[in-house]
Order: C-alpha cells, then sequence, then structure tokens
C-alpha cells in the first residue's frame, strides 16, 4: 500500500484523498494512517493551506487581499526530497 | 516481574497506569532525554510487579527520542509481558505499532481500549477474531470508566508466567524480501552481540541500516589494541589489528552491499516492511471489525462526484463562475447608478458652495473635475466589487473554491508547473501580490519563477473591478456576462501558453504532484461570508480615499494645464499624444493611453483617470460609462479590456516580483513579456474585429 501511495505521489496529477483511496484500494482512514506514517519516515511532508496562510506556509502580509486565504484550513501532501529520490531509484527486481 | 505499558498516544495508557500503579508512582526522565519516565509499584496475589508506562509512539523506528526509548527499554530491560494498548475507534492507526512490539517482544497482550466509544459509532472489533489474527491475547477495556483493566493486567500476569515464549504471529513478507531475511538473520546468528536480541528484528534493522543498531554494536565491540606501528610490526595480527583500528564494520555489511548492487538499498526495504505490515493489517481489518451502520456517503461524497467529475467538474466550474459574475453585474446595476447620482449631485453641492464662499475656479474645478469625476468614477463601482466578493467569499467557506482550484490543477498539470502553483495564481485572483509572495511554497526555484512571472496574467480584483466597469457599460445585462467570461478564458488560456513558453526559457523540467485533502462541503455561515466581504471591500475603499484620491489630483493637475487650451494640448494630452504610435494601431485615442500609464501605480486609477479625462463630472447627469460609450466603440471597448487585463501588474507587484526573485533581469524580462503580450493581443483582437465586421 505505501510504495502504490508513493507511486501515486510521483505521478504528474494530483488526487484527492478520495480518488487516491480508490486508486489503492482501501479506506481514507487506512490512507490516512499510512499517510502520518510515510510522513513520520520522512518520505512525505504536508503543507496547510487555507486558514494558516497568514504568515506561514505563504509568508505573504497581504491576507485581506488574498484571493485564497479562508476559514477552512486544508492539507496538501507531497513527496520530499528523499521521497523523490526512494520513487526515482530503480524498483528492485 | 517487570511490566511495559505500550501504544499509541491519547490511547489511554497514563489512565490504565494510573488506576494499576494507584500513588505508587515515580515520575522523572529518562537518562539523557527530555521525555517523561513514568514507572510504579503494584502489588498482586503476592506478586510485586513493577510498570513502566513507555512514551506514546506510533512506530518504533528511530526517528523520535520516544520511539527510542520504547523499543531501547523492551531490548534492555526485557519486560516480562509488554501490555499494548490499542484504539477500537482507530484501529488501522494503532496496529501498526502492535505489529512491531510483535517482532520486538515475546510476550505481549493487547488491551482494546475505547469500546465504548467505537460501538457508538457502530464499529464492533471482534476480540476473538484479533486474537487469532495476531496470536495474541486480547482483552476490551473502557480505560475511562475503569472497566476491564484489572482483567488486562490479569490476563498480562497469566501470560509473563507461562513457562515458554508463546507463538506470536508474524508479519508475512514477500517472498524474494522474506528470502533476503532470512540470509541476513543466518549471517548474524553465528554473532554473539546478536544473540542478545530478538534474531527476526535485528534482521529487519541491519537491512534498514538502522542508525541506532549500528552505534549500539560499535560501542559494545572491543576495540582492537591501539599503539603499534605497522610499520614497525613483524607480526601479521599486530598488522590486522591496525587495519581494524580504522573501520570497524558492522555484521552483514557484506550482504548489505550485495543487495544494494541489486537496487535494494535501506530506503527500499524500510518501506517495503512498513508496506508489508500495512498490507496485513488492510487484510485482517476485514475479519476483526465491521461496521453495523456502515458509513453511508456523506453529502461531500455525493456532491463530489459531480464537482470533481472529468466530464461535468469543468462545466460546473464555469457555470458557477458565470452566475457569480451575472449576479455581480445585475444585482449591483441599481447600487452604482445611485452611488454616481449621489456623487454628481455632492460635487454640485460642494461647488454651490465654493462659488458662494469665492473660492478660486481652480479649486472649483479640482473638487468637481479632479477629485470627485476621479474618486466618483472608482466609487460608482464598489456595490459590483463588493457583491463580487461576497460571491467568492460564499464559494471559499462552502467548500466550493478547494474543488475549483483541484480542478485547476489539471490546467497546471498540461503546464508543466508545479500543483502548488494554483494556490498561488488563486491568491493572486484577490490581489497579484500575495499572488507572487504565495510562490514561497514552491521548492523548486524554476517553479517559483514560472509561476511568478505567469501570475501578473491573473486578472486582480482591482483590474476585475475595472473591467466590469467598462463592460457594464458597452455590454450590459447579459452580454455582459458573457464578455467578462471570454475574457477570463482568454487569460486562463495566455497564462497556459505563457507556462509553456516560459518553460523552455527557465529551462524547468519536471513536475511533481501532490494529494489533496478537500475540506468537507459546508453551508456557509454568515459572518464568514459578510467579514471577508467587508475587509476586501474596505482594503479597495481605504485605496479609494488615499492612494486614487492622490493620482486623481496628479491627473487633474496634468489634464488641466496649462490653462486656456484644449485638453489634448495639456500636460495629459501631451503624454497621451507621445504614445500615440502605440495607442493607434490599437484603436486607442490618448486619453486611453494616459489611462493605461497611469494605471501602472495602482490598477483603480485608470478608472479614476478615464473619469477624469472624459470630464464625468463636468455633466452631472452623465456617468463615466455614457461618457465613455460616446467617445469609445466596442470594439475599442473589448480591445481595450483585453490589453488592460494583460499589461503590466502595478508597481507594487513589479517591486515584490524583484524581492522574491531577487533578480532584476527577470523582473524586467516578466514587464516587457506582460507589455509585448498584451500589445499583441489587443492588435489580434482590434483587427481581427475589424475584419469581421465588428466596430
Amino acid at each position: 500500500m505505501l510504495t502504490s501511495i508513493m507511486k501515486m505521489l510521483a505521478r504528474k496529477e494530483s488526487l484527492s484523498m478520495a480518488q487516491l483511496a480508490h486508486e489503492v484500494g482501501c479506506t481514507i482512514k487506512e490512507i490516512e494512517s499510512a499517510l502520518e506514517q510515510m510522513e513520520h519516515m520522512g518520505y512525505i511532508h504536508r503543507q496547510l493551506f487555507g486558514q494558516s496562510c497568514s504568515g506561514s506556509s505563504c509568508g505573504t502580509t497581504h491576507c485581506e487581499s488574498c484571493g485564497f486565504a479562508s476559514s477552512e484550513a486544508f492539507i496538501v501532501w507531497e513527496l520530499t526530497e528523499r521521497g523523490k529520490t526512494m520513487v526515482d531509484t530503480q524498483s528492485p527486481k | 516481574m517487570k511490566i511495559a505499558l505500550v501504544g499509541n498516544p491519547n490511547v489511554g495508557k497514563s489512565t490504565v497506569f494510573n488506576v494499576l500503579t494507584g500513588s505508587n508512582q515515580q515520575v522523572g526522565n529518562w537518562a539523557g532525554k527530555t521525555v517523561e519516565r513514568k514507572s510504579g509499584m503494584i502489588k498482586r496475589d503476592q506478586q510485586t510487579i513493577e510498570m513502566i508506562d513507555l512514551p506514546g509512539t506510533y512506530s518504533l523506528t528511530a526517528y523520535s527520542q520516544e520511539e527510542i526509548i520504547t523499543r531501547e527499554y523492551i531490548l534492555r530491560e526485557n519486560p516480562d509481558v509488554v501490555m499494548a494498548m490499542v484504539d477500537a475507534s482507530n484501529i488501522e492507526r494503532n496496529l501498526y505499532l502492535v505489529l512491531q512490539i510483535l517482532e520486538l517482544a515475546p510476550r505481549v497482550v493487547i488491551g482494546l481500549n475505547m469500546v465504548d466509544l467505537a460501538e457508538s459509532s457502530g464499529i464492533t472489533v471482534h476480540t476473538v477474531e484479533l486474537a487469532k489474527a495476531l496470536n495474541v491475547p486480547v482483552v476490551e477495556i473502557v480505560a475511562a470508566k475503569g472497566k476491564g483493566i484489572e482483567s488486562f493486567l490479569t490476563e498480562a500476569i497469566r501470560v509473563g508466567m507461562l513457562p515458554q515464549d508463546p507463538l506470536q504471529s508474524k508479519v508475512p513478507y514477500l517472498v524474494e524480501i522474506e528470502s533476503k531475511v532470512q540470509a541476513m538473520e543466518k549471517l548474524l546468528a553465528n554473532n554473539t552481540w546478536a544473540t542478545k536480541y530478538p534474531l527476526r528484528w535485528l534482521a529487519l534493522k541491519r537491512l534498514e541500516r538502522d542508525p541506532e543498531i549500528g552505534q549500539e554494536w560499535k560501542s559494545s565491540t572491543p576495540k582492537p589494541v591501539k599503539g603499534k606501528d605497522k610499520d614497525a610490526c613483524c607480526d601479521v595480527g599486530d598488522g590486522a589489528s591496525y587495519e581494524l583500528q580504522k573501520t570497524i564494520e558492522l555484521p552483514g555489511e557484506e550482504l548489505l552491499k550485495k543487495y544494494e548492487e541489486e537496487g535494494w538499498n535501506k530506503d527500499h526495504f524500510e518501506m517495503a516492511f512498513a508496506d508489508a505490515k500495512y498490507q496485513y493489517i488492510s487484510q485482517i481489518l476485514p475479519k476483526i471489525r465491521t461496521h453495523i451502520n456502515p458509513s453511508k456517503p456523506t453529502w461531500t461524497d455525493v456532491i463530489d462526484r459531480w464537482t470533481l467529475s472529468p466530464i461535468w467538474g469543468y462545466p460546473i466550474m464555469f457555470a458557477v463562475l458565470a452566475l457569480v459574475f451575472w449576479g455581480s453585474f445585475v444585482a449591483s446595476a441599481p447600487l452604482g447608478g445611485a452611488i454616481s447620482q449621489g456623487m454628481a449631485w455632492m460635487a454640485e453641492l460642494i461647488v454651490r458652495l465654493l462659488q458662494w464662499g469665492h473660492a478660486p475656479e481652480f479649486v472649483q474645478s479640482l473638487i468637481r473635475d479632479g477629485i470627485f469625476a476621479g474618486v466618483g468614477a472608482v466609487l460608482a463601482f464598489v456595490p459590483q466589487i463588493a457583491i463580487f466578493f461576497a460571491f467568492f467569499s460564499l464559494m471559499q467557506d462552502s467548500g466550493y473554491l478547494a474543488r475549483a482550484a483541484f480542478l485547476g490543477d489539471r490546467f497546471m498539470q498540461l503546464m508543466g508547473l508545479h500543483g502548488k502553483s494554483f494556490f498561488s495564481l488563486v491568491s493572486g485572483f484577490g490581489c497579484n501580490v500575495p499572488g507572487i509572495m504565495a510562490t514561497r511554497t514552491l521548492e523548486d526555484p524554476k517553479d517559483r519563477l514560472i509561476t511568478m512571472l505567469i501570475n501578473p496574467l491573473i486578472p486582480c480584483v482591482p483590474r476585475l473591478g475595472v473591467m466590469s466597469a467598462v463592460v457594464a457599460a458597452f455590454f450590459p445585462g447579459s452580454r455582459g456576462t458573457v464578455i467578462m467570461l471570454s475574457l477570463l478564458t482568454l487569460s486562463m488560456f495566455l497564462v497556459m501558453v505563457s507556462a509553456l513558453f516560459l518553460r523552455r526559457v527557465v529551462k524547468q523540467t519536471q513536475r511533481s504532484a501532490f494529494v489533496m485533502e478537500l475540506p468537507l462541503y459546508h453551508i456557509p455561515t454568515l459572518r464568514n461570508v459578510l467579514l471577508p466581504t467587508w475587509q476586501k471591500t474596505y482594503s479597495f475603499l481605504r485605496r479609494a480615499w488615499t492612494f486614487i484620491l492622490v493620482a486623481s489630483i496628479v491627473v487633474w493637475v496634468l489634464s488641466s494645464y496649462p490653462q486656456g487650451v484644449p485638453m489634448n494640448a495639456t500636460w495629459a494630452g501631451t503624454m497621451g499624444g507621445w504614445l500615440s504610435f502605440i495607442g493607434a494601431p490599437l484603436g486607442f485615442d490618448w486619453r486611453i493611453m494616459v489611462a493605461i500609464v497611469f494605471g501602472f501605480t495602482a490598477k483603480e486609477t485608470t478608472l479614476s483617470t478615464l473619469g477624469i479625462l472624459y470630464g464625468v463630472a463636468a455633466n452631472a447627469s452623465q456617468s463615466i460609462a455614457q461618457a465613455m460609450t460616446g467617445a469609445m466603440t466596442p470594439l475599442n471597448a473589448y480591445t481595450f479590456l483585453v490589453v488592460y487585463m494583460l499589461y503590466i501588474p502595478c508597481l507594487a507587484s513589479v517591486v515584490t516580483t524583484y524581492k522574491e526573485s531577487g533578480s532584476l533581469g527577470w523582473t524586467s524580462f516578466g514587464v516587457a513579456y506582460n507589455l509585448i503580450l498584451s500589445f499583441i493581443m489587443g492588435w489580434i483582437v482590434f483587427h481581427g474585429g475589424l475584419a469581421l465586421g465588428f466596430h
């Protein structure tokens, strides 16, 4: 499952959690658990967008003008350099 | 007897520990660590039991202090039993640690906590099936109510007193991985150091090149004798010991190097072992857990089937945007008209008062033809801006904007841009300054640069305000919606084309994607719609009575002096004349060129400048819309809209681009690119329109 998730993250097309769960063939809760573990292992990391925009993720100080500042924070997961290296390395036979 | 209590954070370990140990506790810190150490004594049936509450942890890798402490304790102190607590309502997360514990500790008992919470959510965990799957005893607990805790301890004592280690389940690995594990086990079996640890676990850690294990082995290995000079030696043994001083190789190193040549490095092994555990959890979950009330699709799931559909998602998004623009135009028209009339009436009143007070003519002209004409032109479109912001806030708070942005990522994919670029571009929709600053979230400098350079092609709200004013003047009603949508479509198309072009200029190659947790849909609250609407509208108004006011005065001066000459002979007219060689091919007169130039300082000043140069306030009954339609054709207006939408961003955006990119060269390139693109597109639209018979 983790390897499948890594391969999904290495694809060019971004996915929602529901889409990822469907592709991998498990529930969203299992996906969430796997993502947290992979983050802990250093292969992926998360970024917060929306509510936490001010001063953290993007560092802008023009929040009142920002088209994206929202009342809802949401999470984006992506591969770290270590994760990219791992995916790029030839798959072992 | 020694018992260790382990589990994920917040699983209820402390509750169980406190109930069992009561006041017989000792609290301190683990040696050399900042993590708290809690131990306590329990007496049961003349047995004295030392219980350690190990730190909450999700796994037993070597990435955190808590993990290292937990596994070091189990390895060195050899507790008689490990009591592993599991949250019944979140079993998929908790079982990962349990599977790792089973590889490390020979005697484990599982305490299934929060059974009541799980049942209230319609989840039943079958303890018998779980016990069978893992081959360990499982006891149900409700720690918060003190239920089952004593049984948990009783079972742990029973297991601790068994004559032999029970046969606990092993996580099945793939055949090729299992063979490698067994090969490492065989190699380590002959090593005396290795016999101190569970062989299988050690083999797994060695394959992962676990740094803690390596350190531990090196510190436990007897050092070769020092002080012997190699050259002085004549004994092979001494030479050999000299070589050993230089490198201390861990057991299994040769095997690991062989595996690395085959493509199996430590990360691959670590991922394979973790993967196998999650696979195993996935396999046993259906047997050990049932939902009495299986989760029905939520409203979010149902709506997302349409809004995220590759077929329907985009038409829906287009329709929503069309509704936003149509609502902004239609609802605001009466209010905008009322504000225009009100501003004209107020200008007339103030001028009459000034006349009564014998104020100089130039003061009267400044007030009427400068300030009221300029600022009034901008204020007349505040209702449109406010309604647009309200719709935008509605989309944000409902959760739909995140979906729209997610769909927009498909375009990022076509452009070869990083998925996170769309956050910057959506931010730029409000104002290009935060949009450009938001590129800081992009790690790749080339992604950052490209996103920064295309950001100004996204029409910001001040630009949208000016554009909607001109659209409302020349294309009233539903036609205005169609025109605005055509302009936005053109903008998005040019963003894509520009990104593809800039990728070649910047020589950017790879794009990477991401997984996004979309928020649930919910009914927007009044506060979350009105407050941002007010904040953004107020920000717009603040610029009107500061920046726009000053700009209006400057434009009035330039268009009023020298006095006694026609307007096209004033300083402003002269400036417009210099620029006519650029404006003529686009069908622009000198007023539009001056307004475009002034728009560089702040986009709204284009509207205030047009208001002054078209002499709006000179005729109180005439709005800017009427003044412009008398002087421009619809084709001129559309050409102006295209050029205005695309030409250089405001001064603040240019400065921000320079600060964020750190490059005057790239900033200048960006400005030149916008100018040239806007001119080319304007020329195509104007001459194409003429050729097609539009005017």
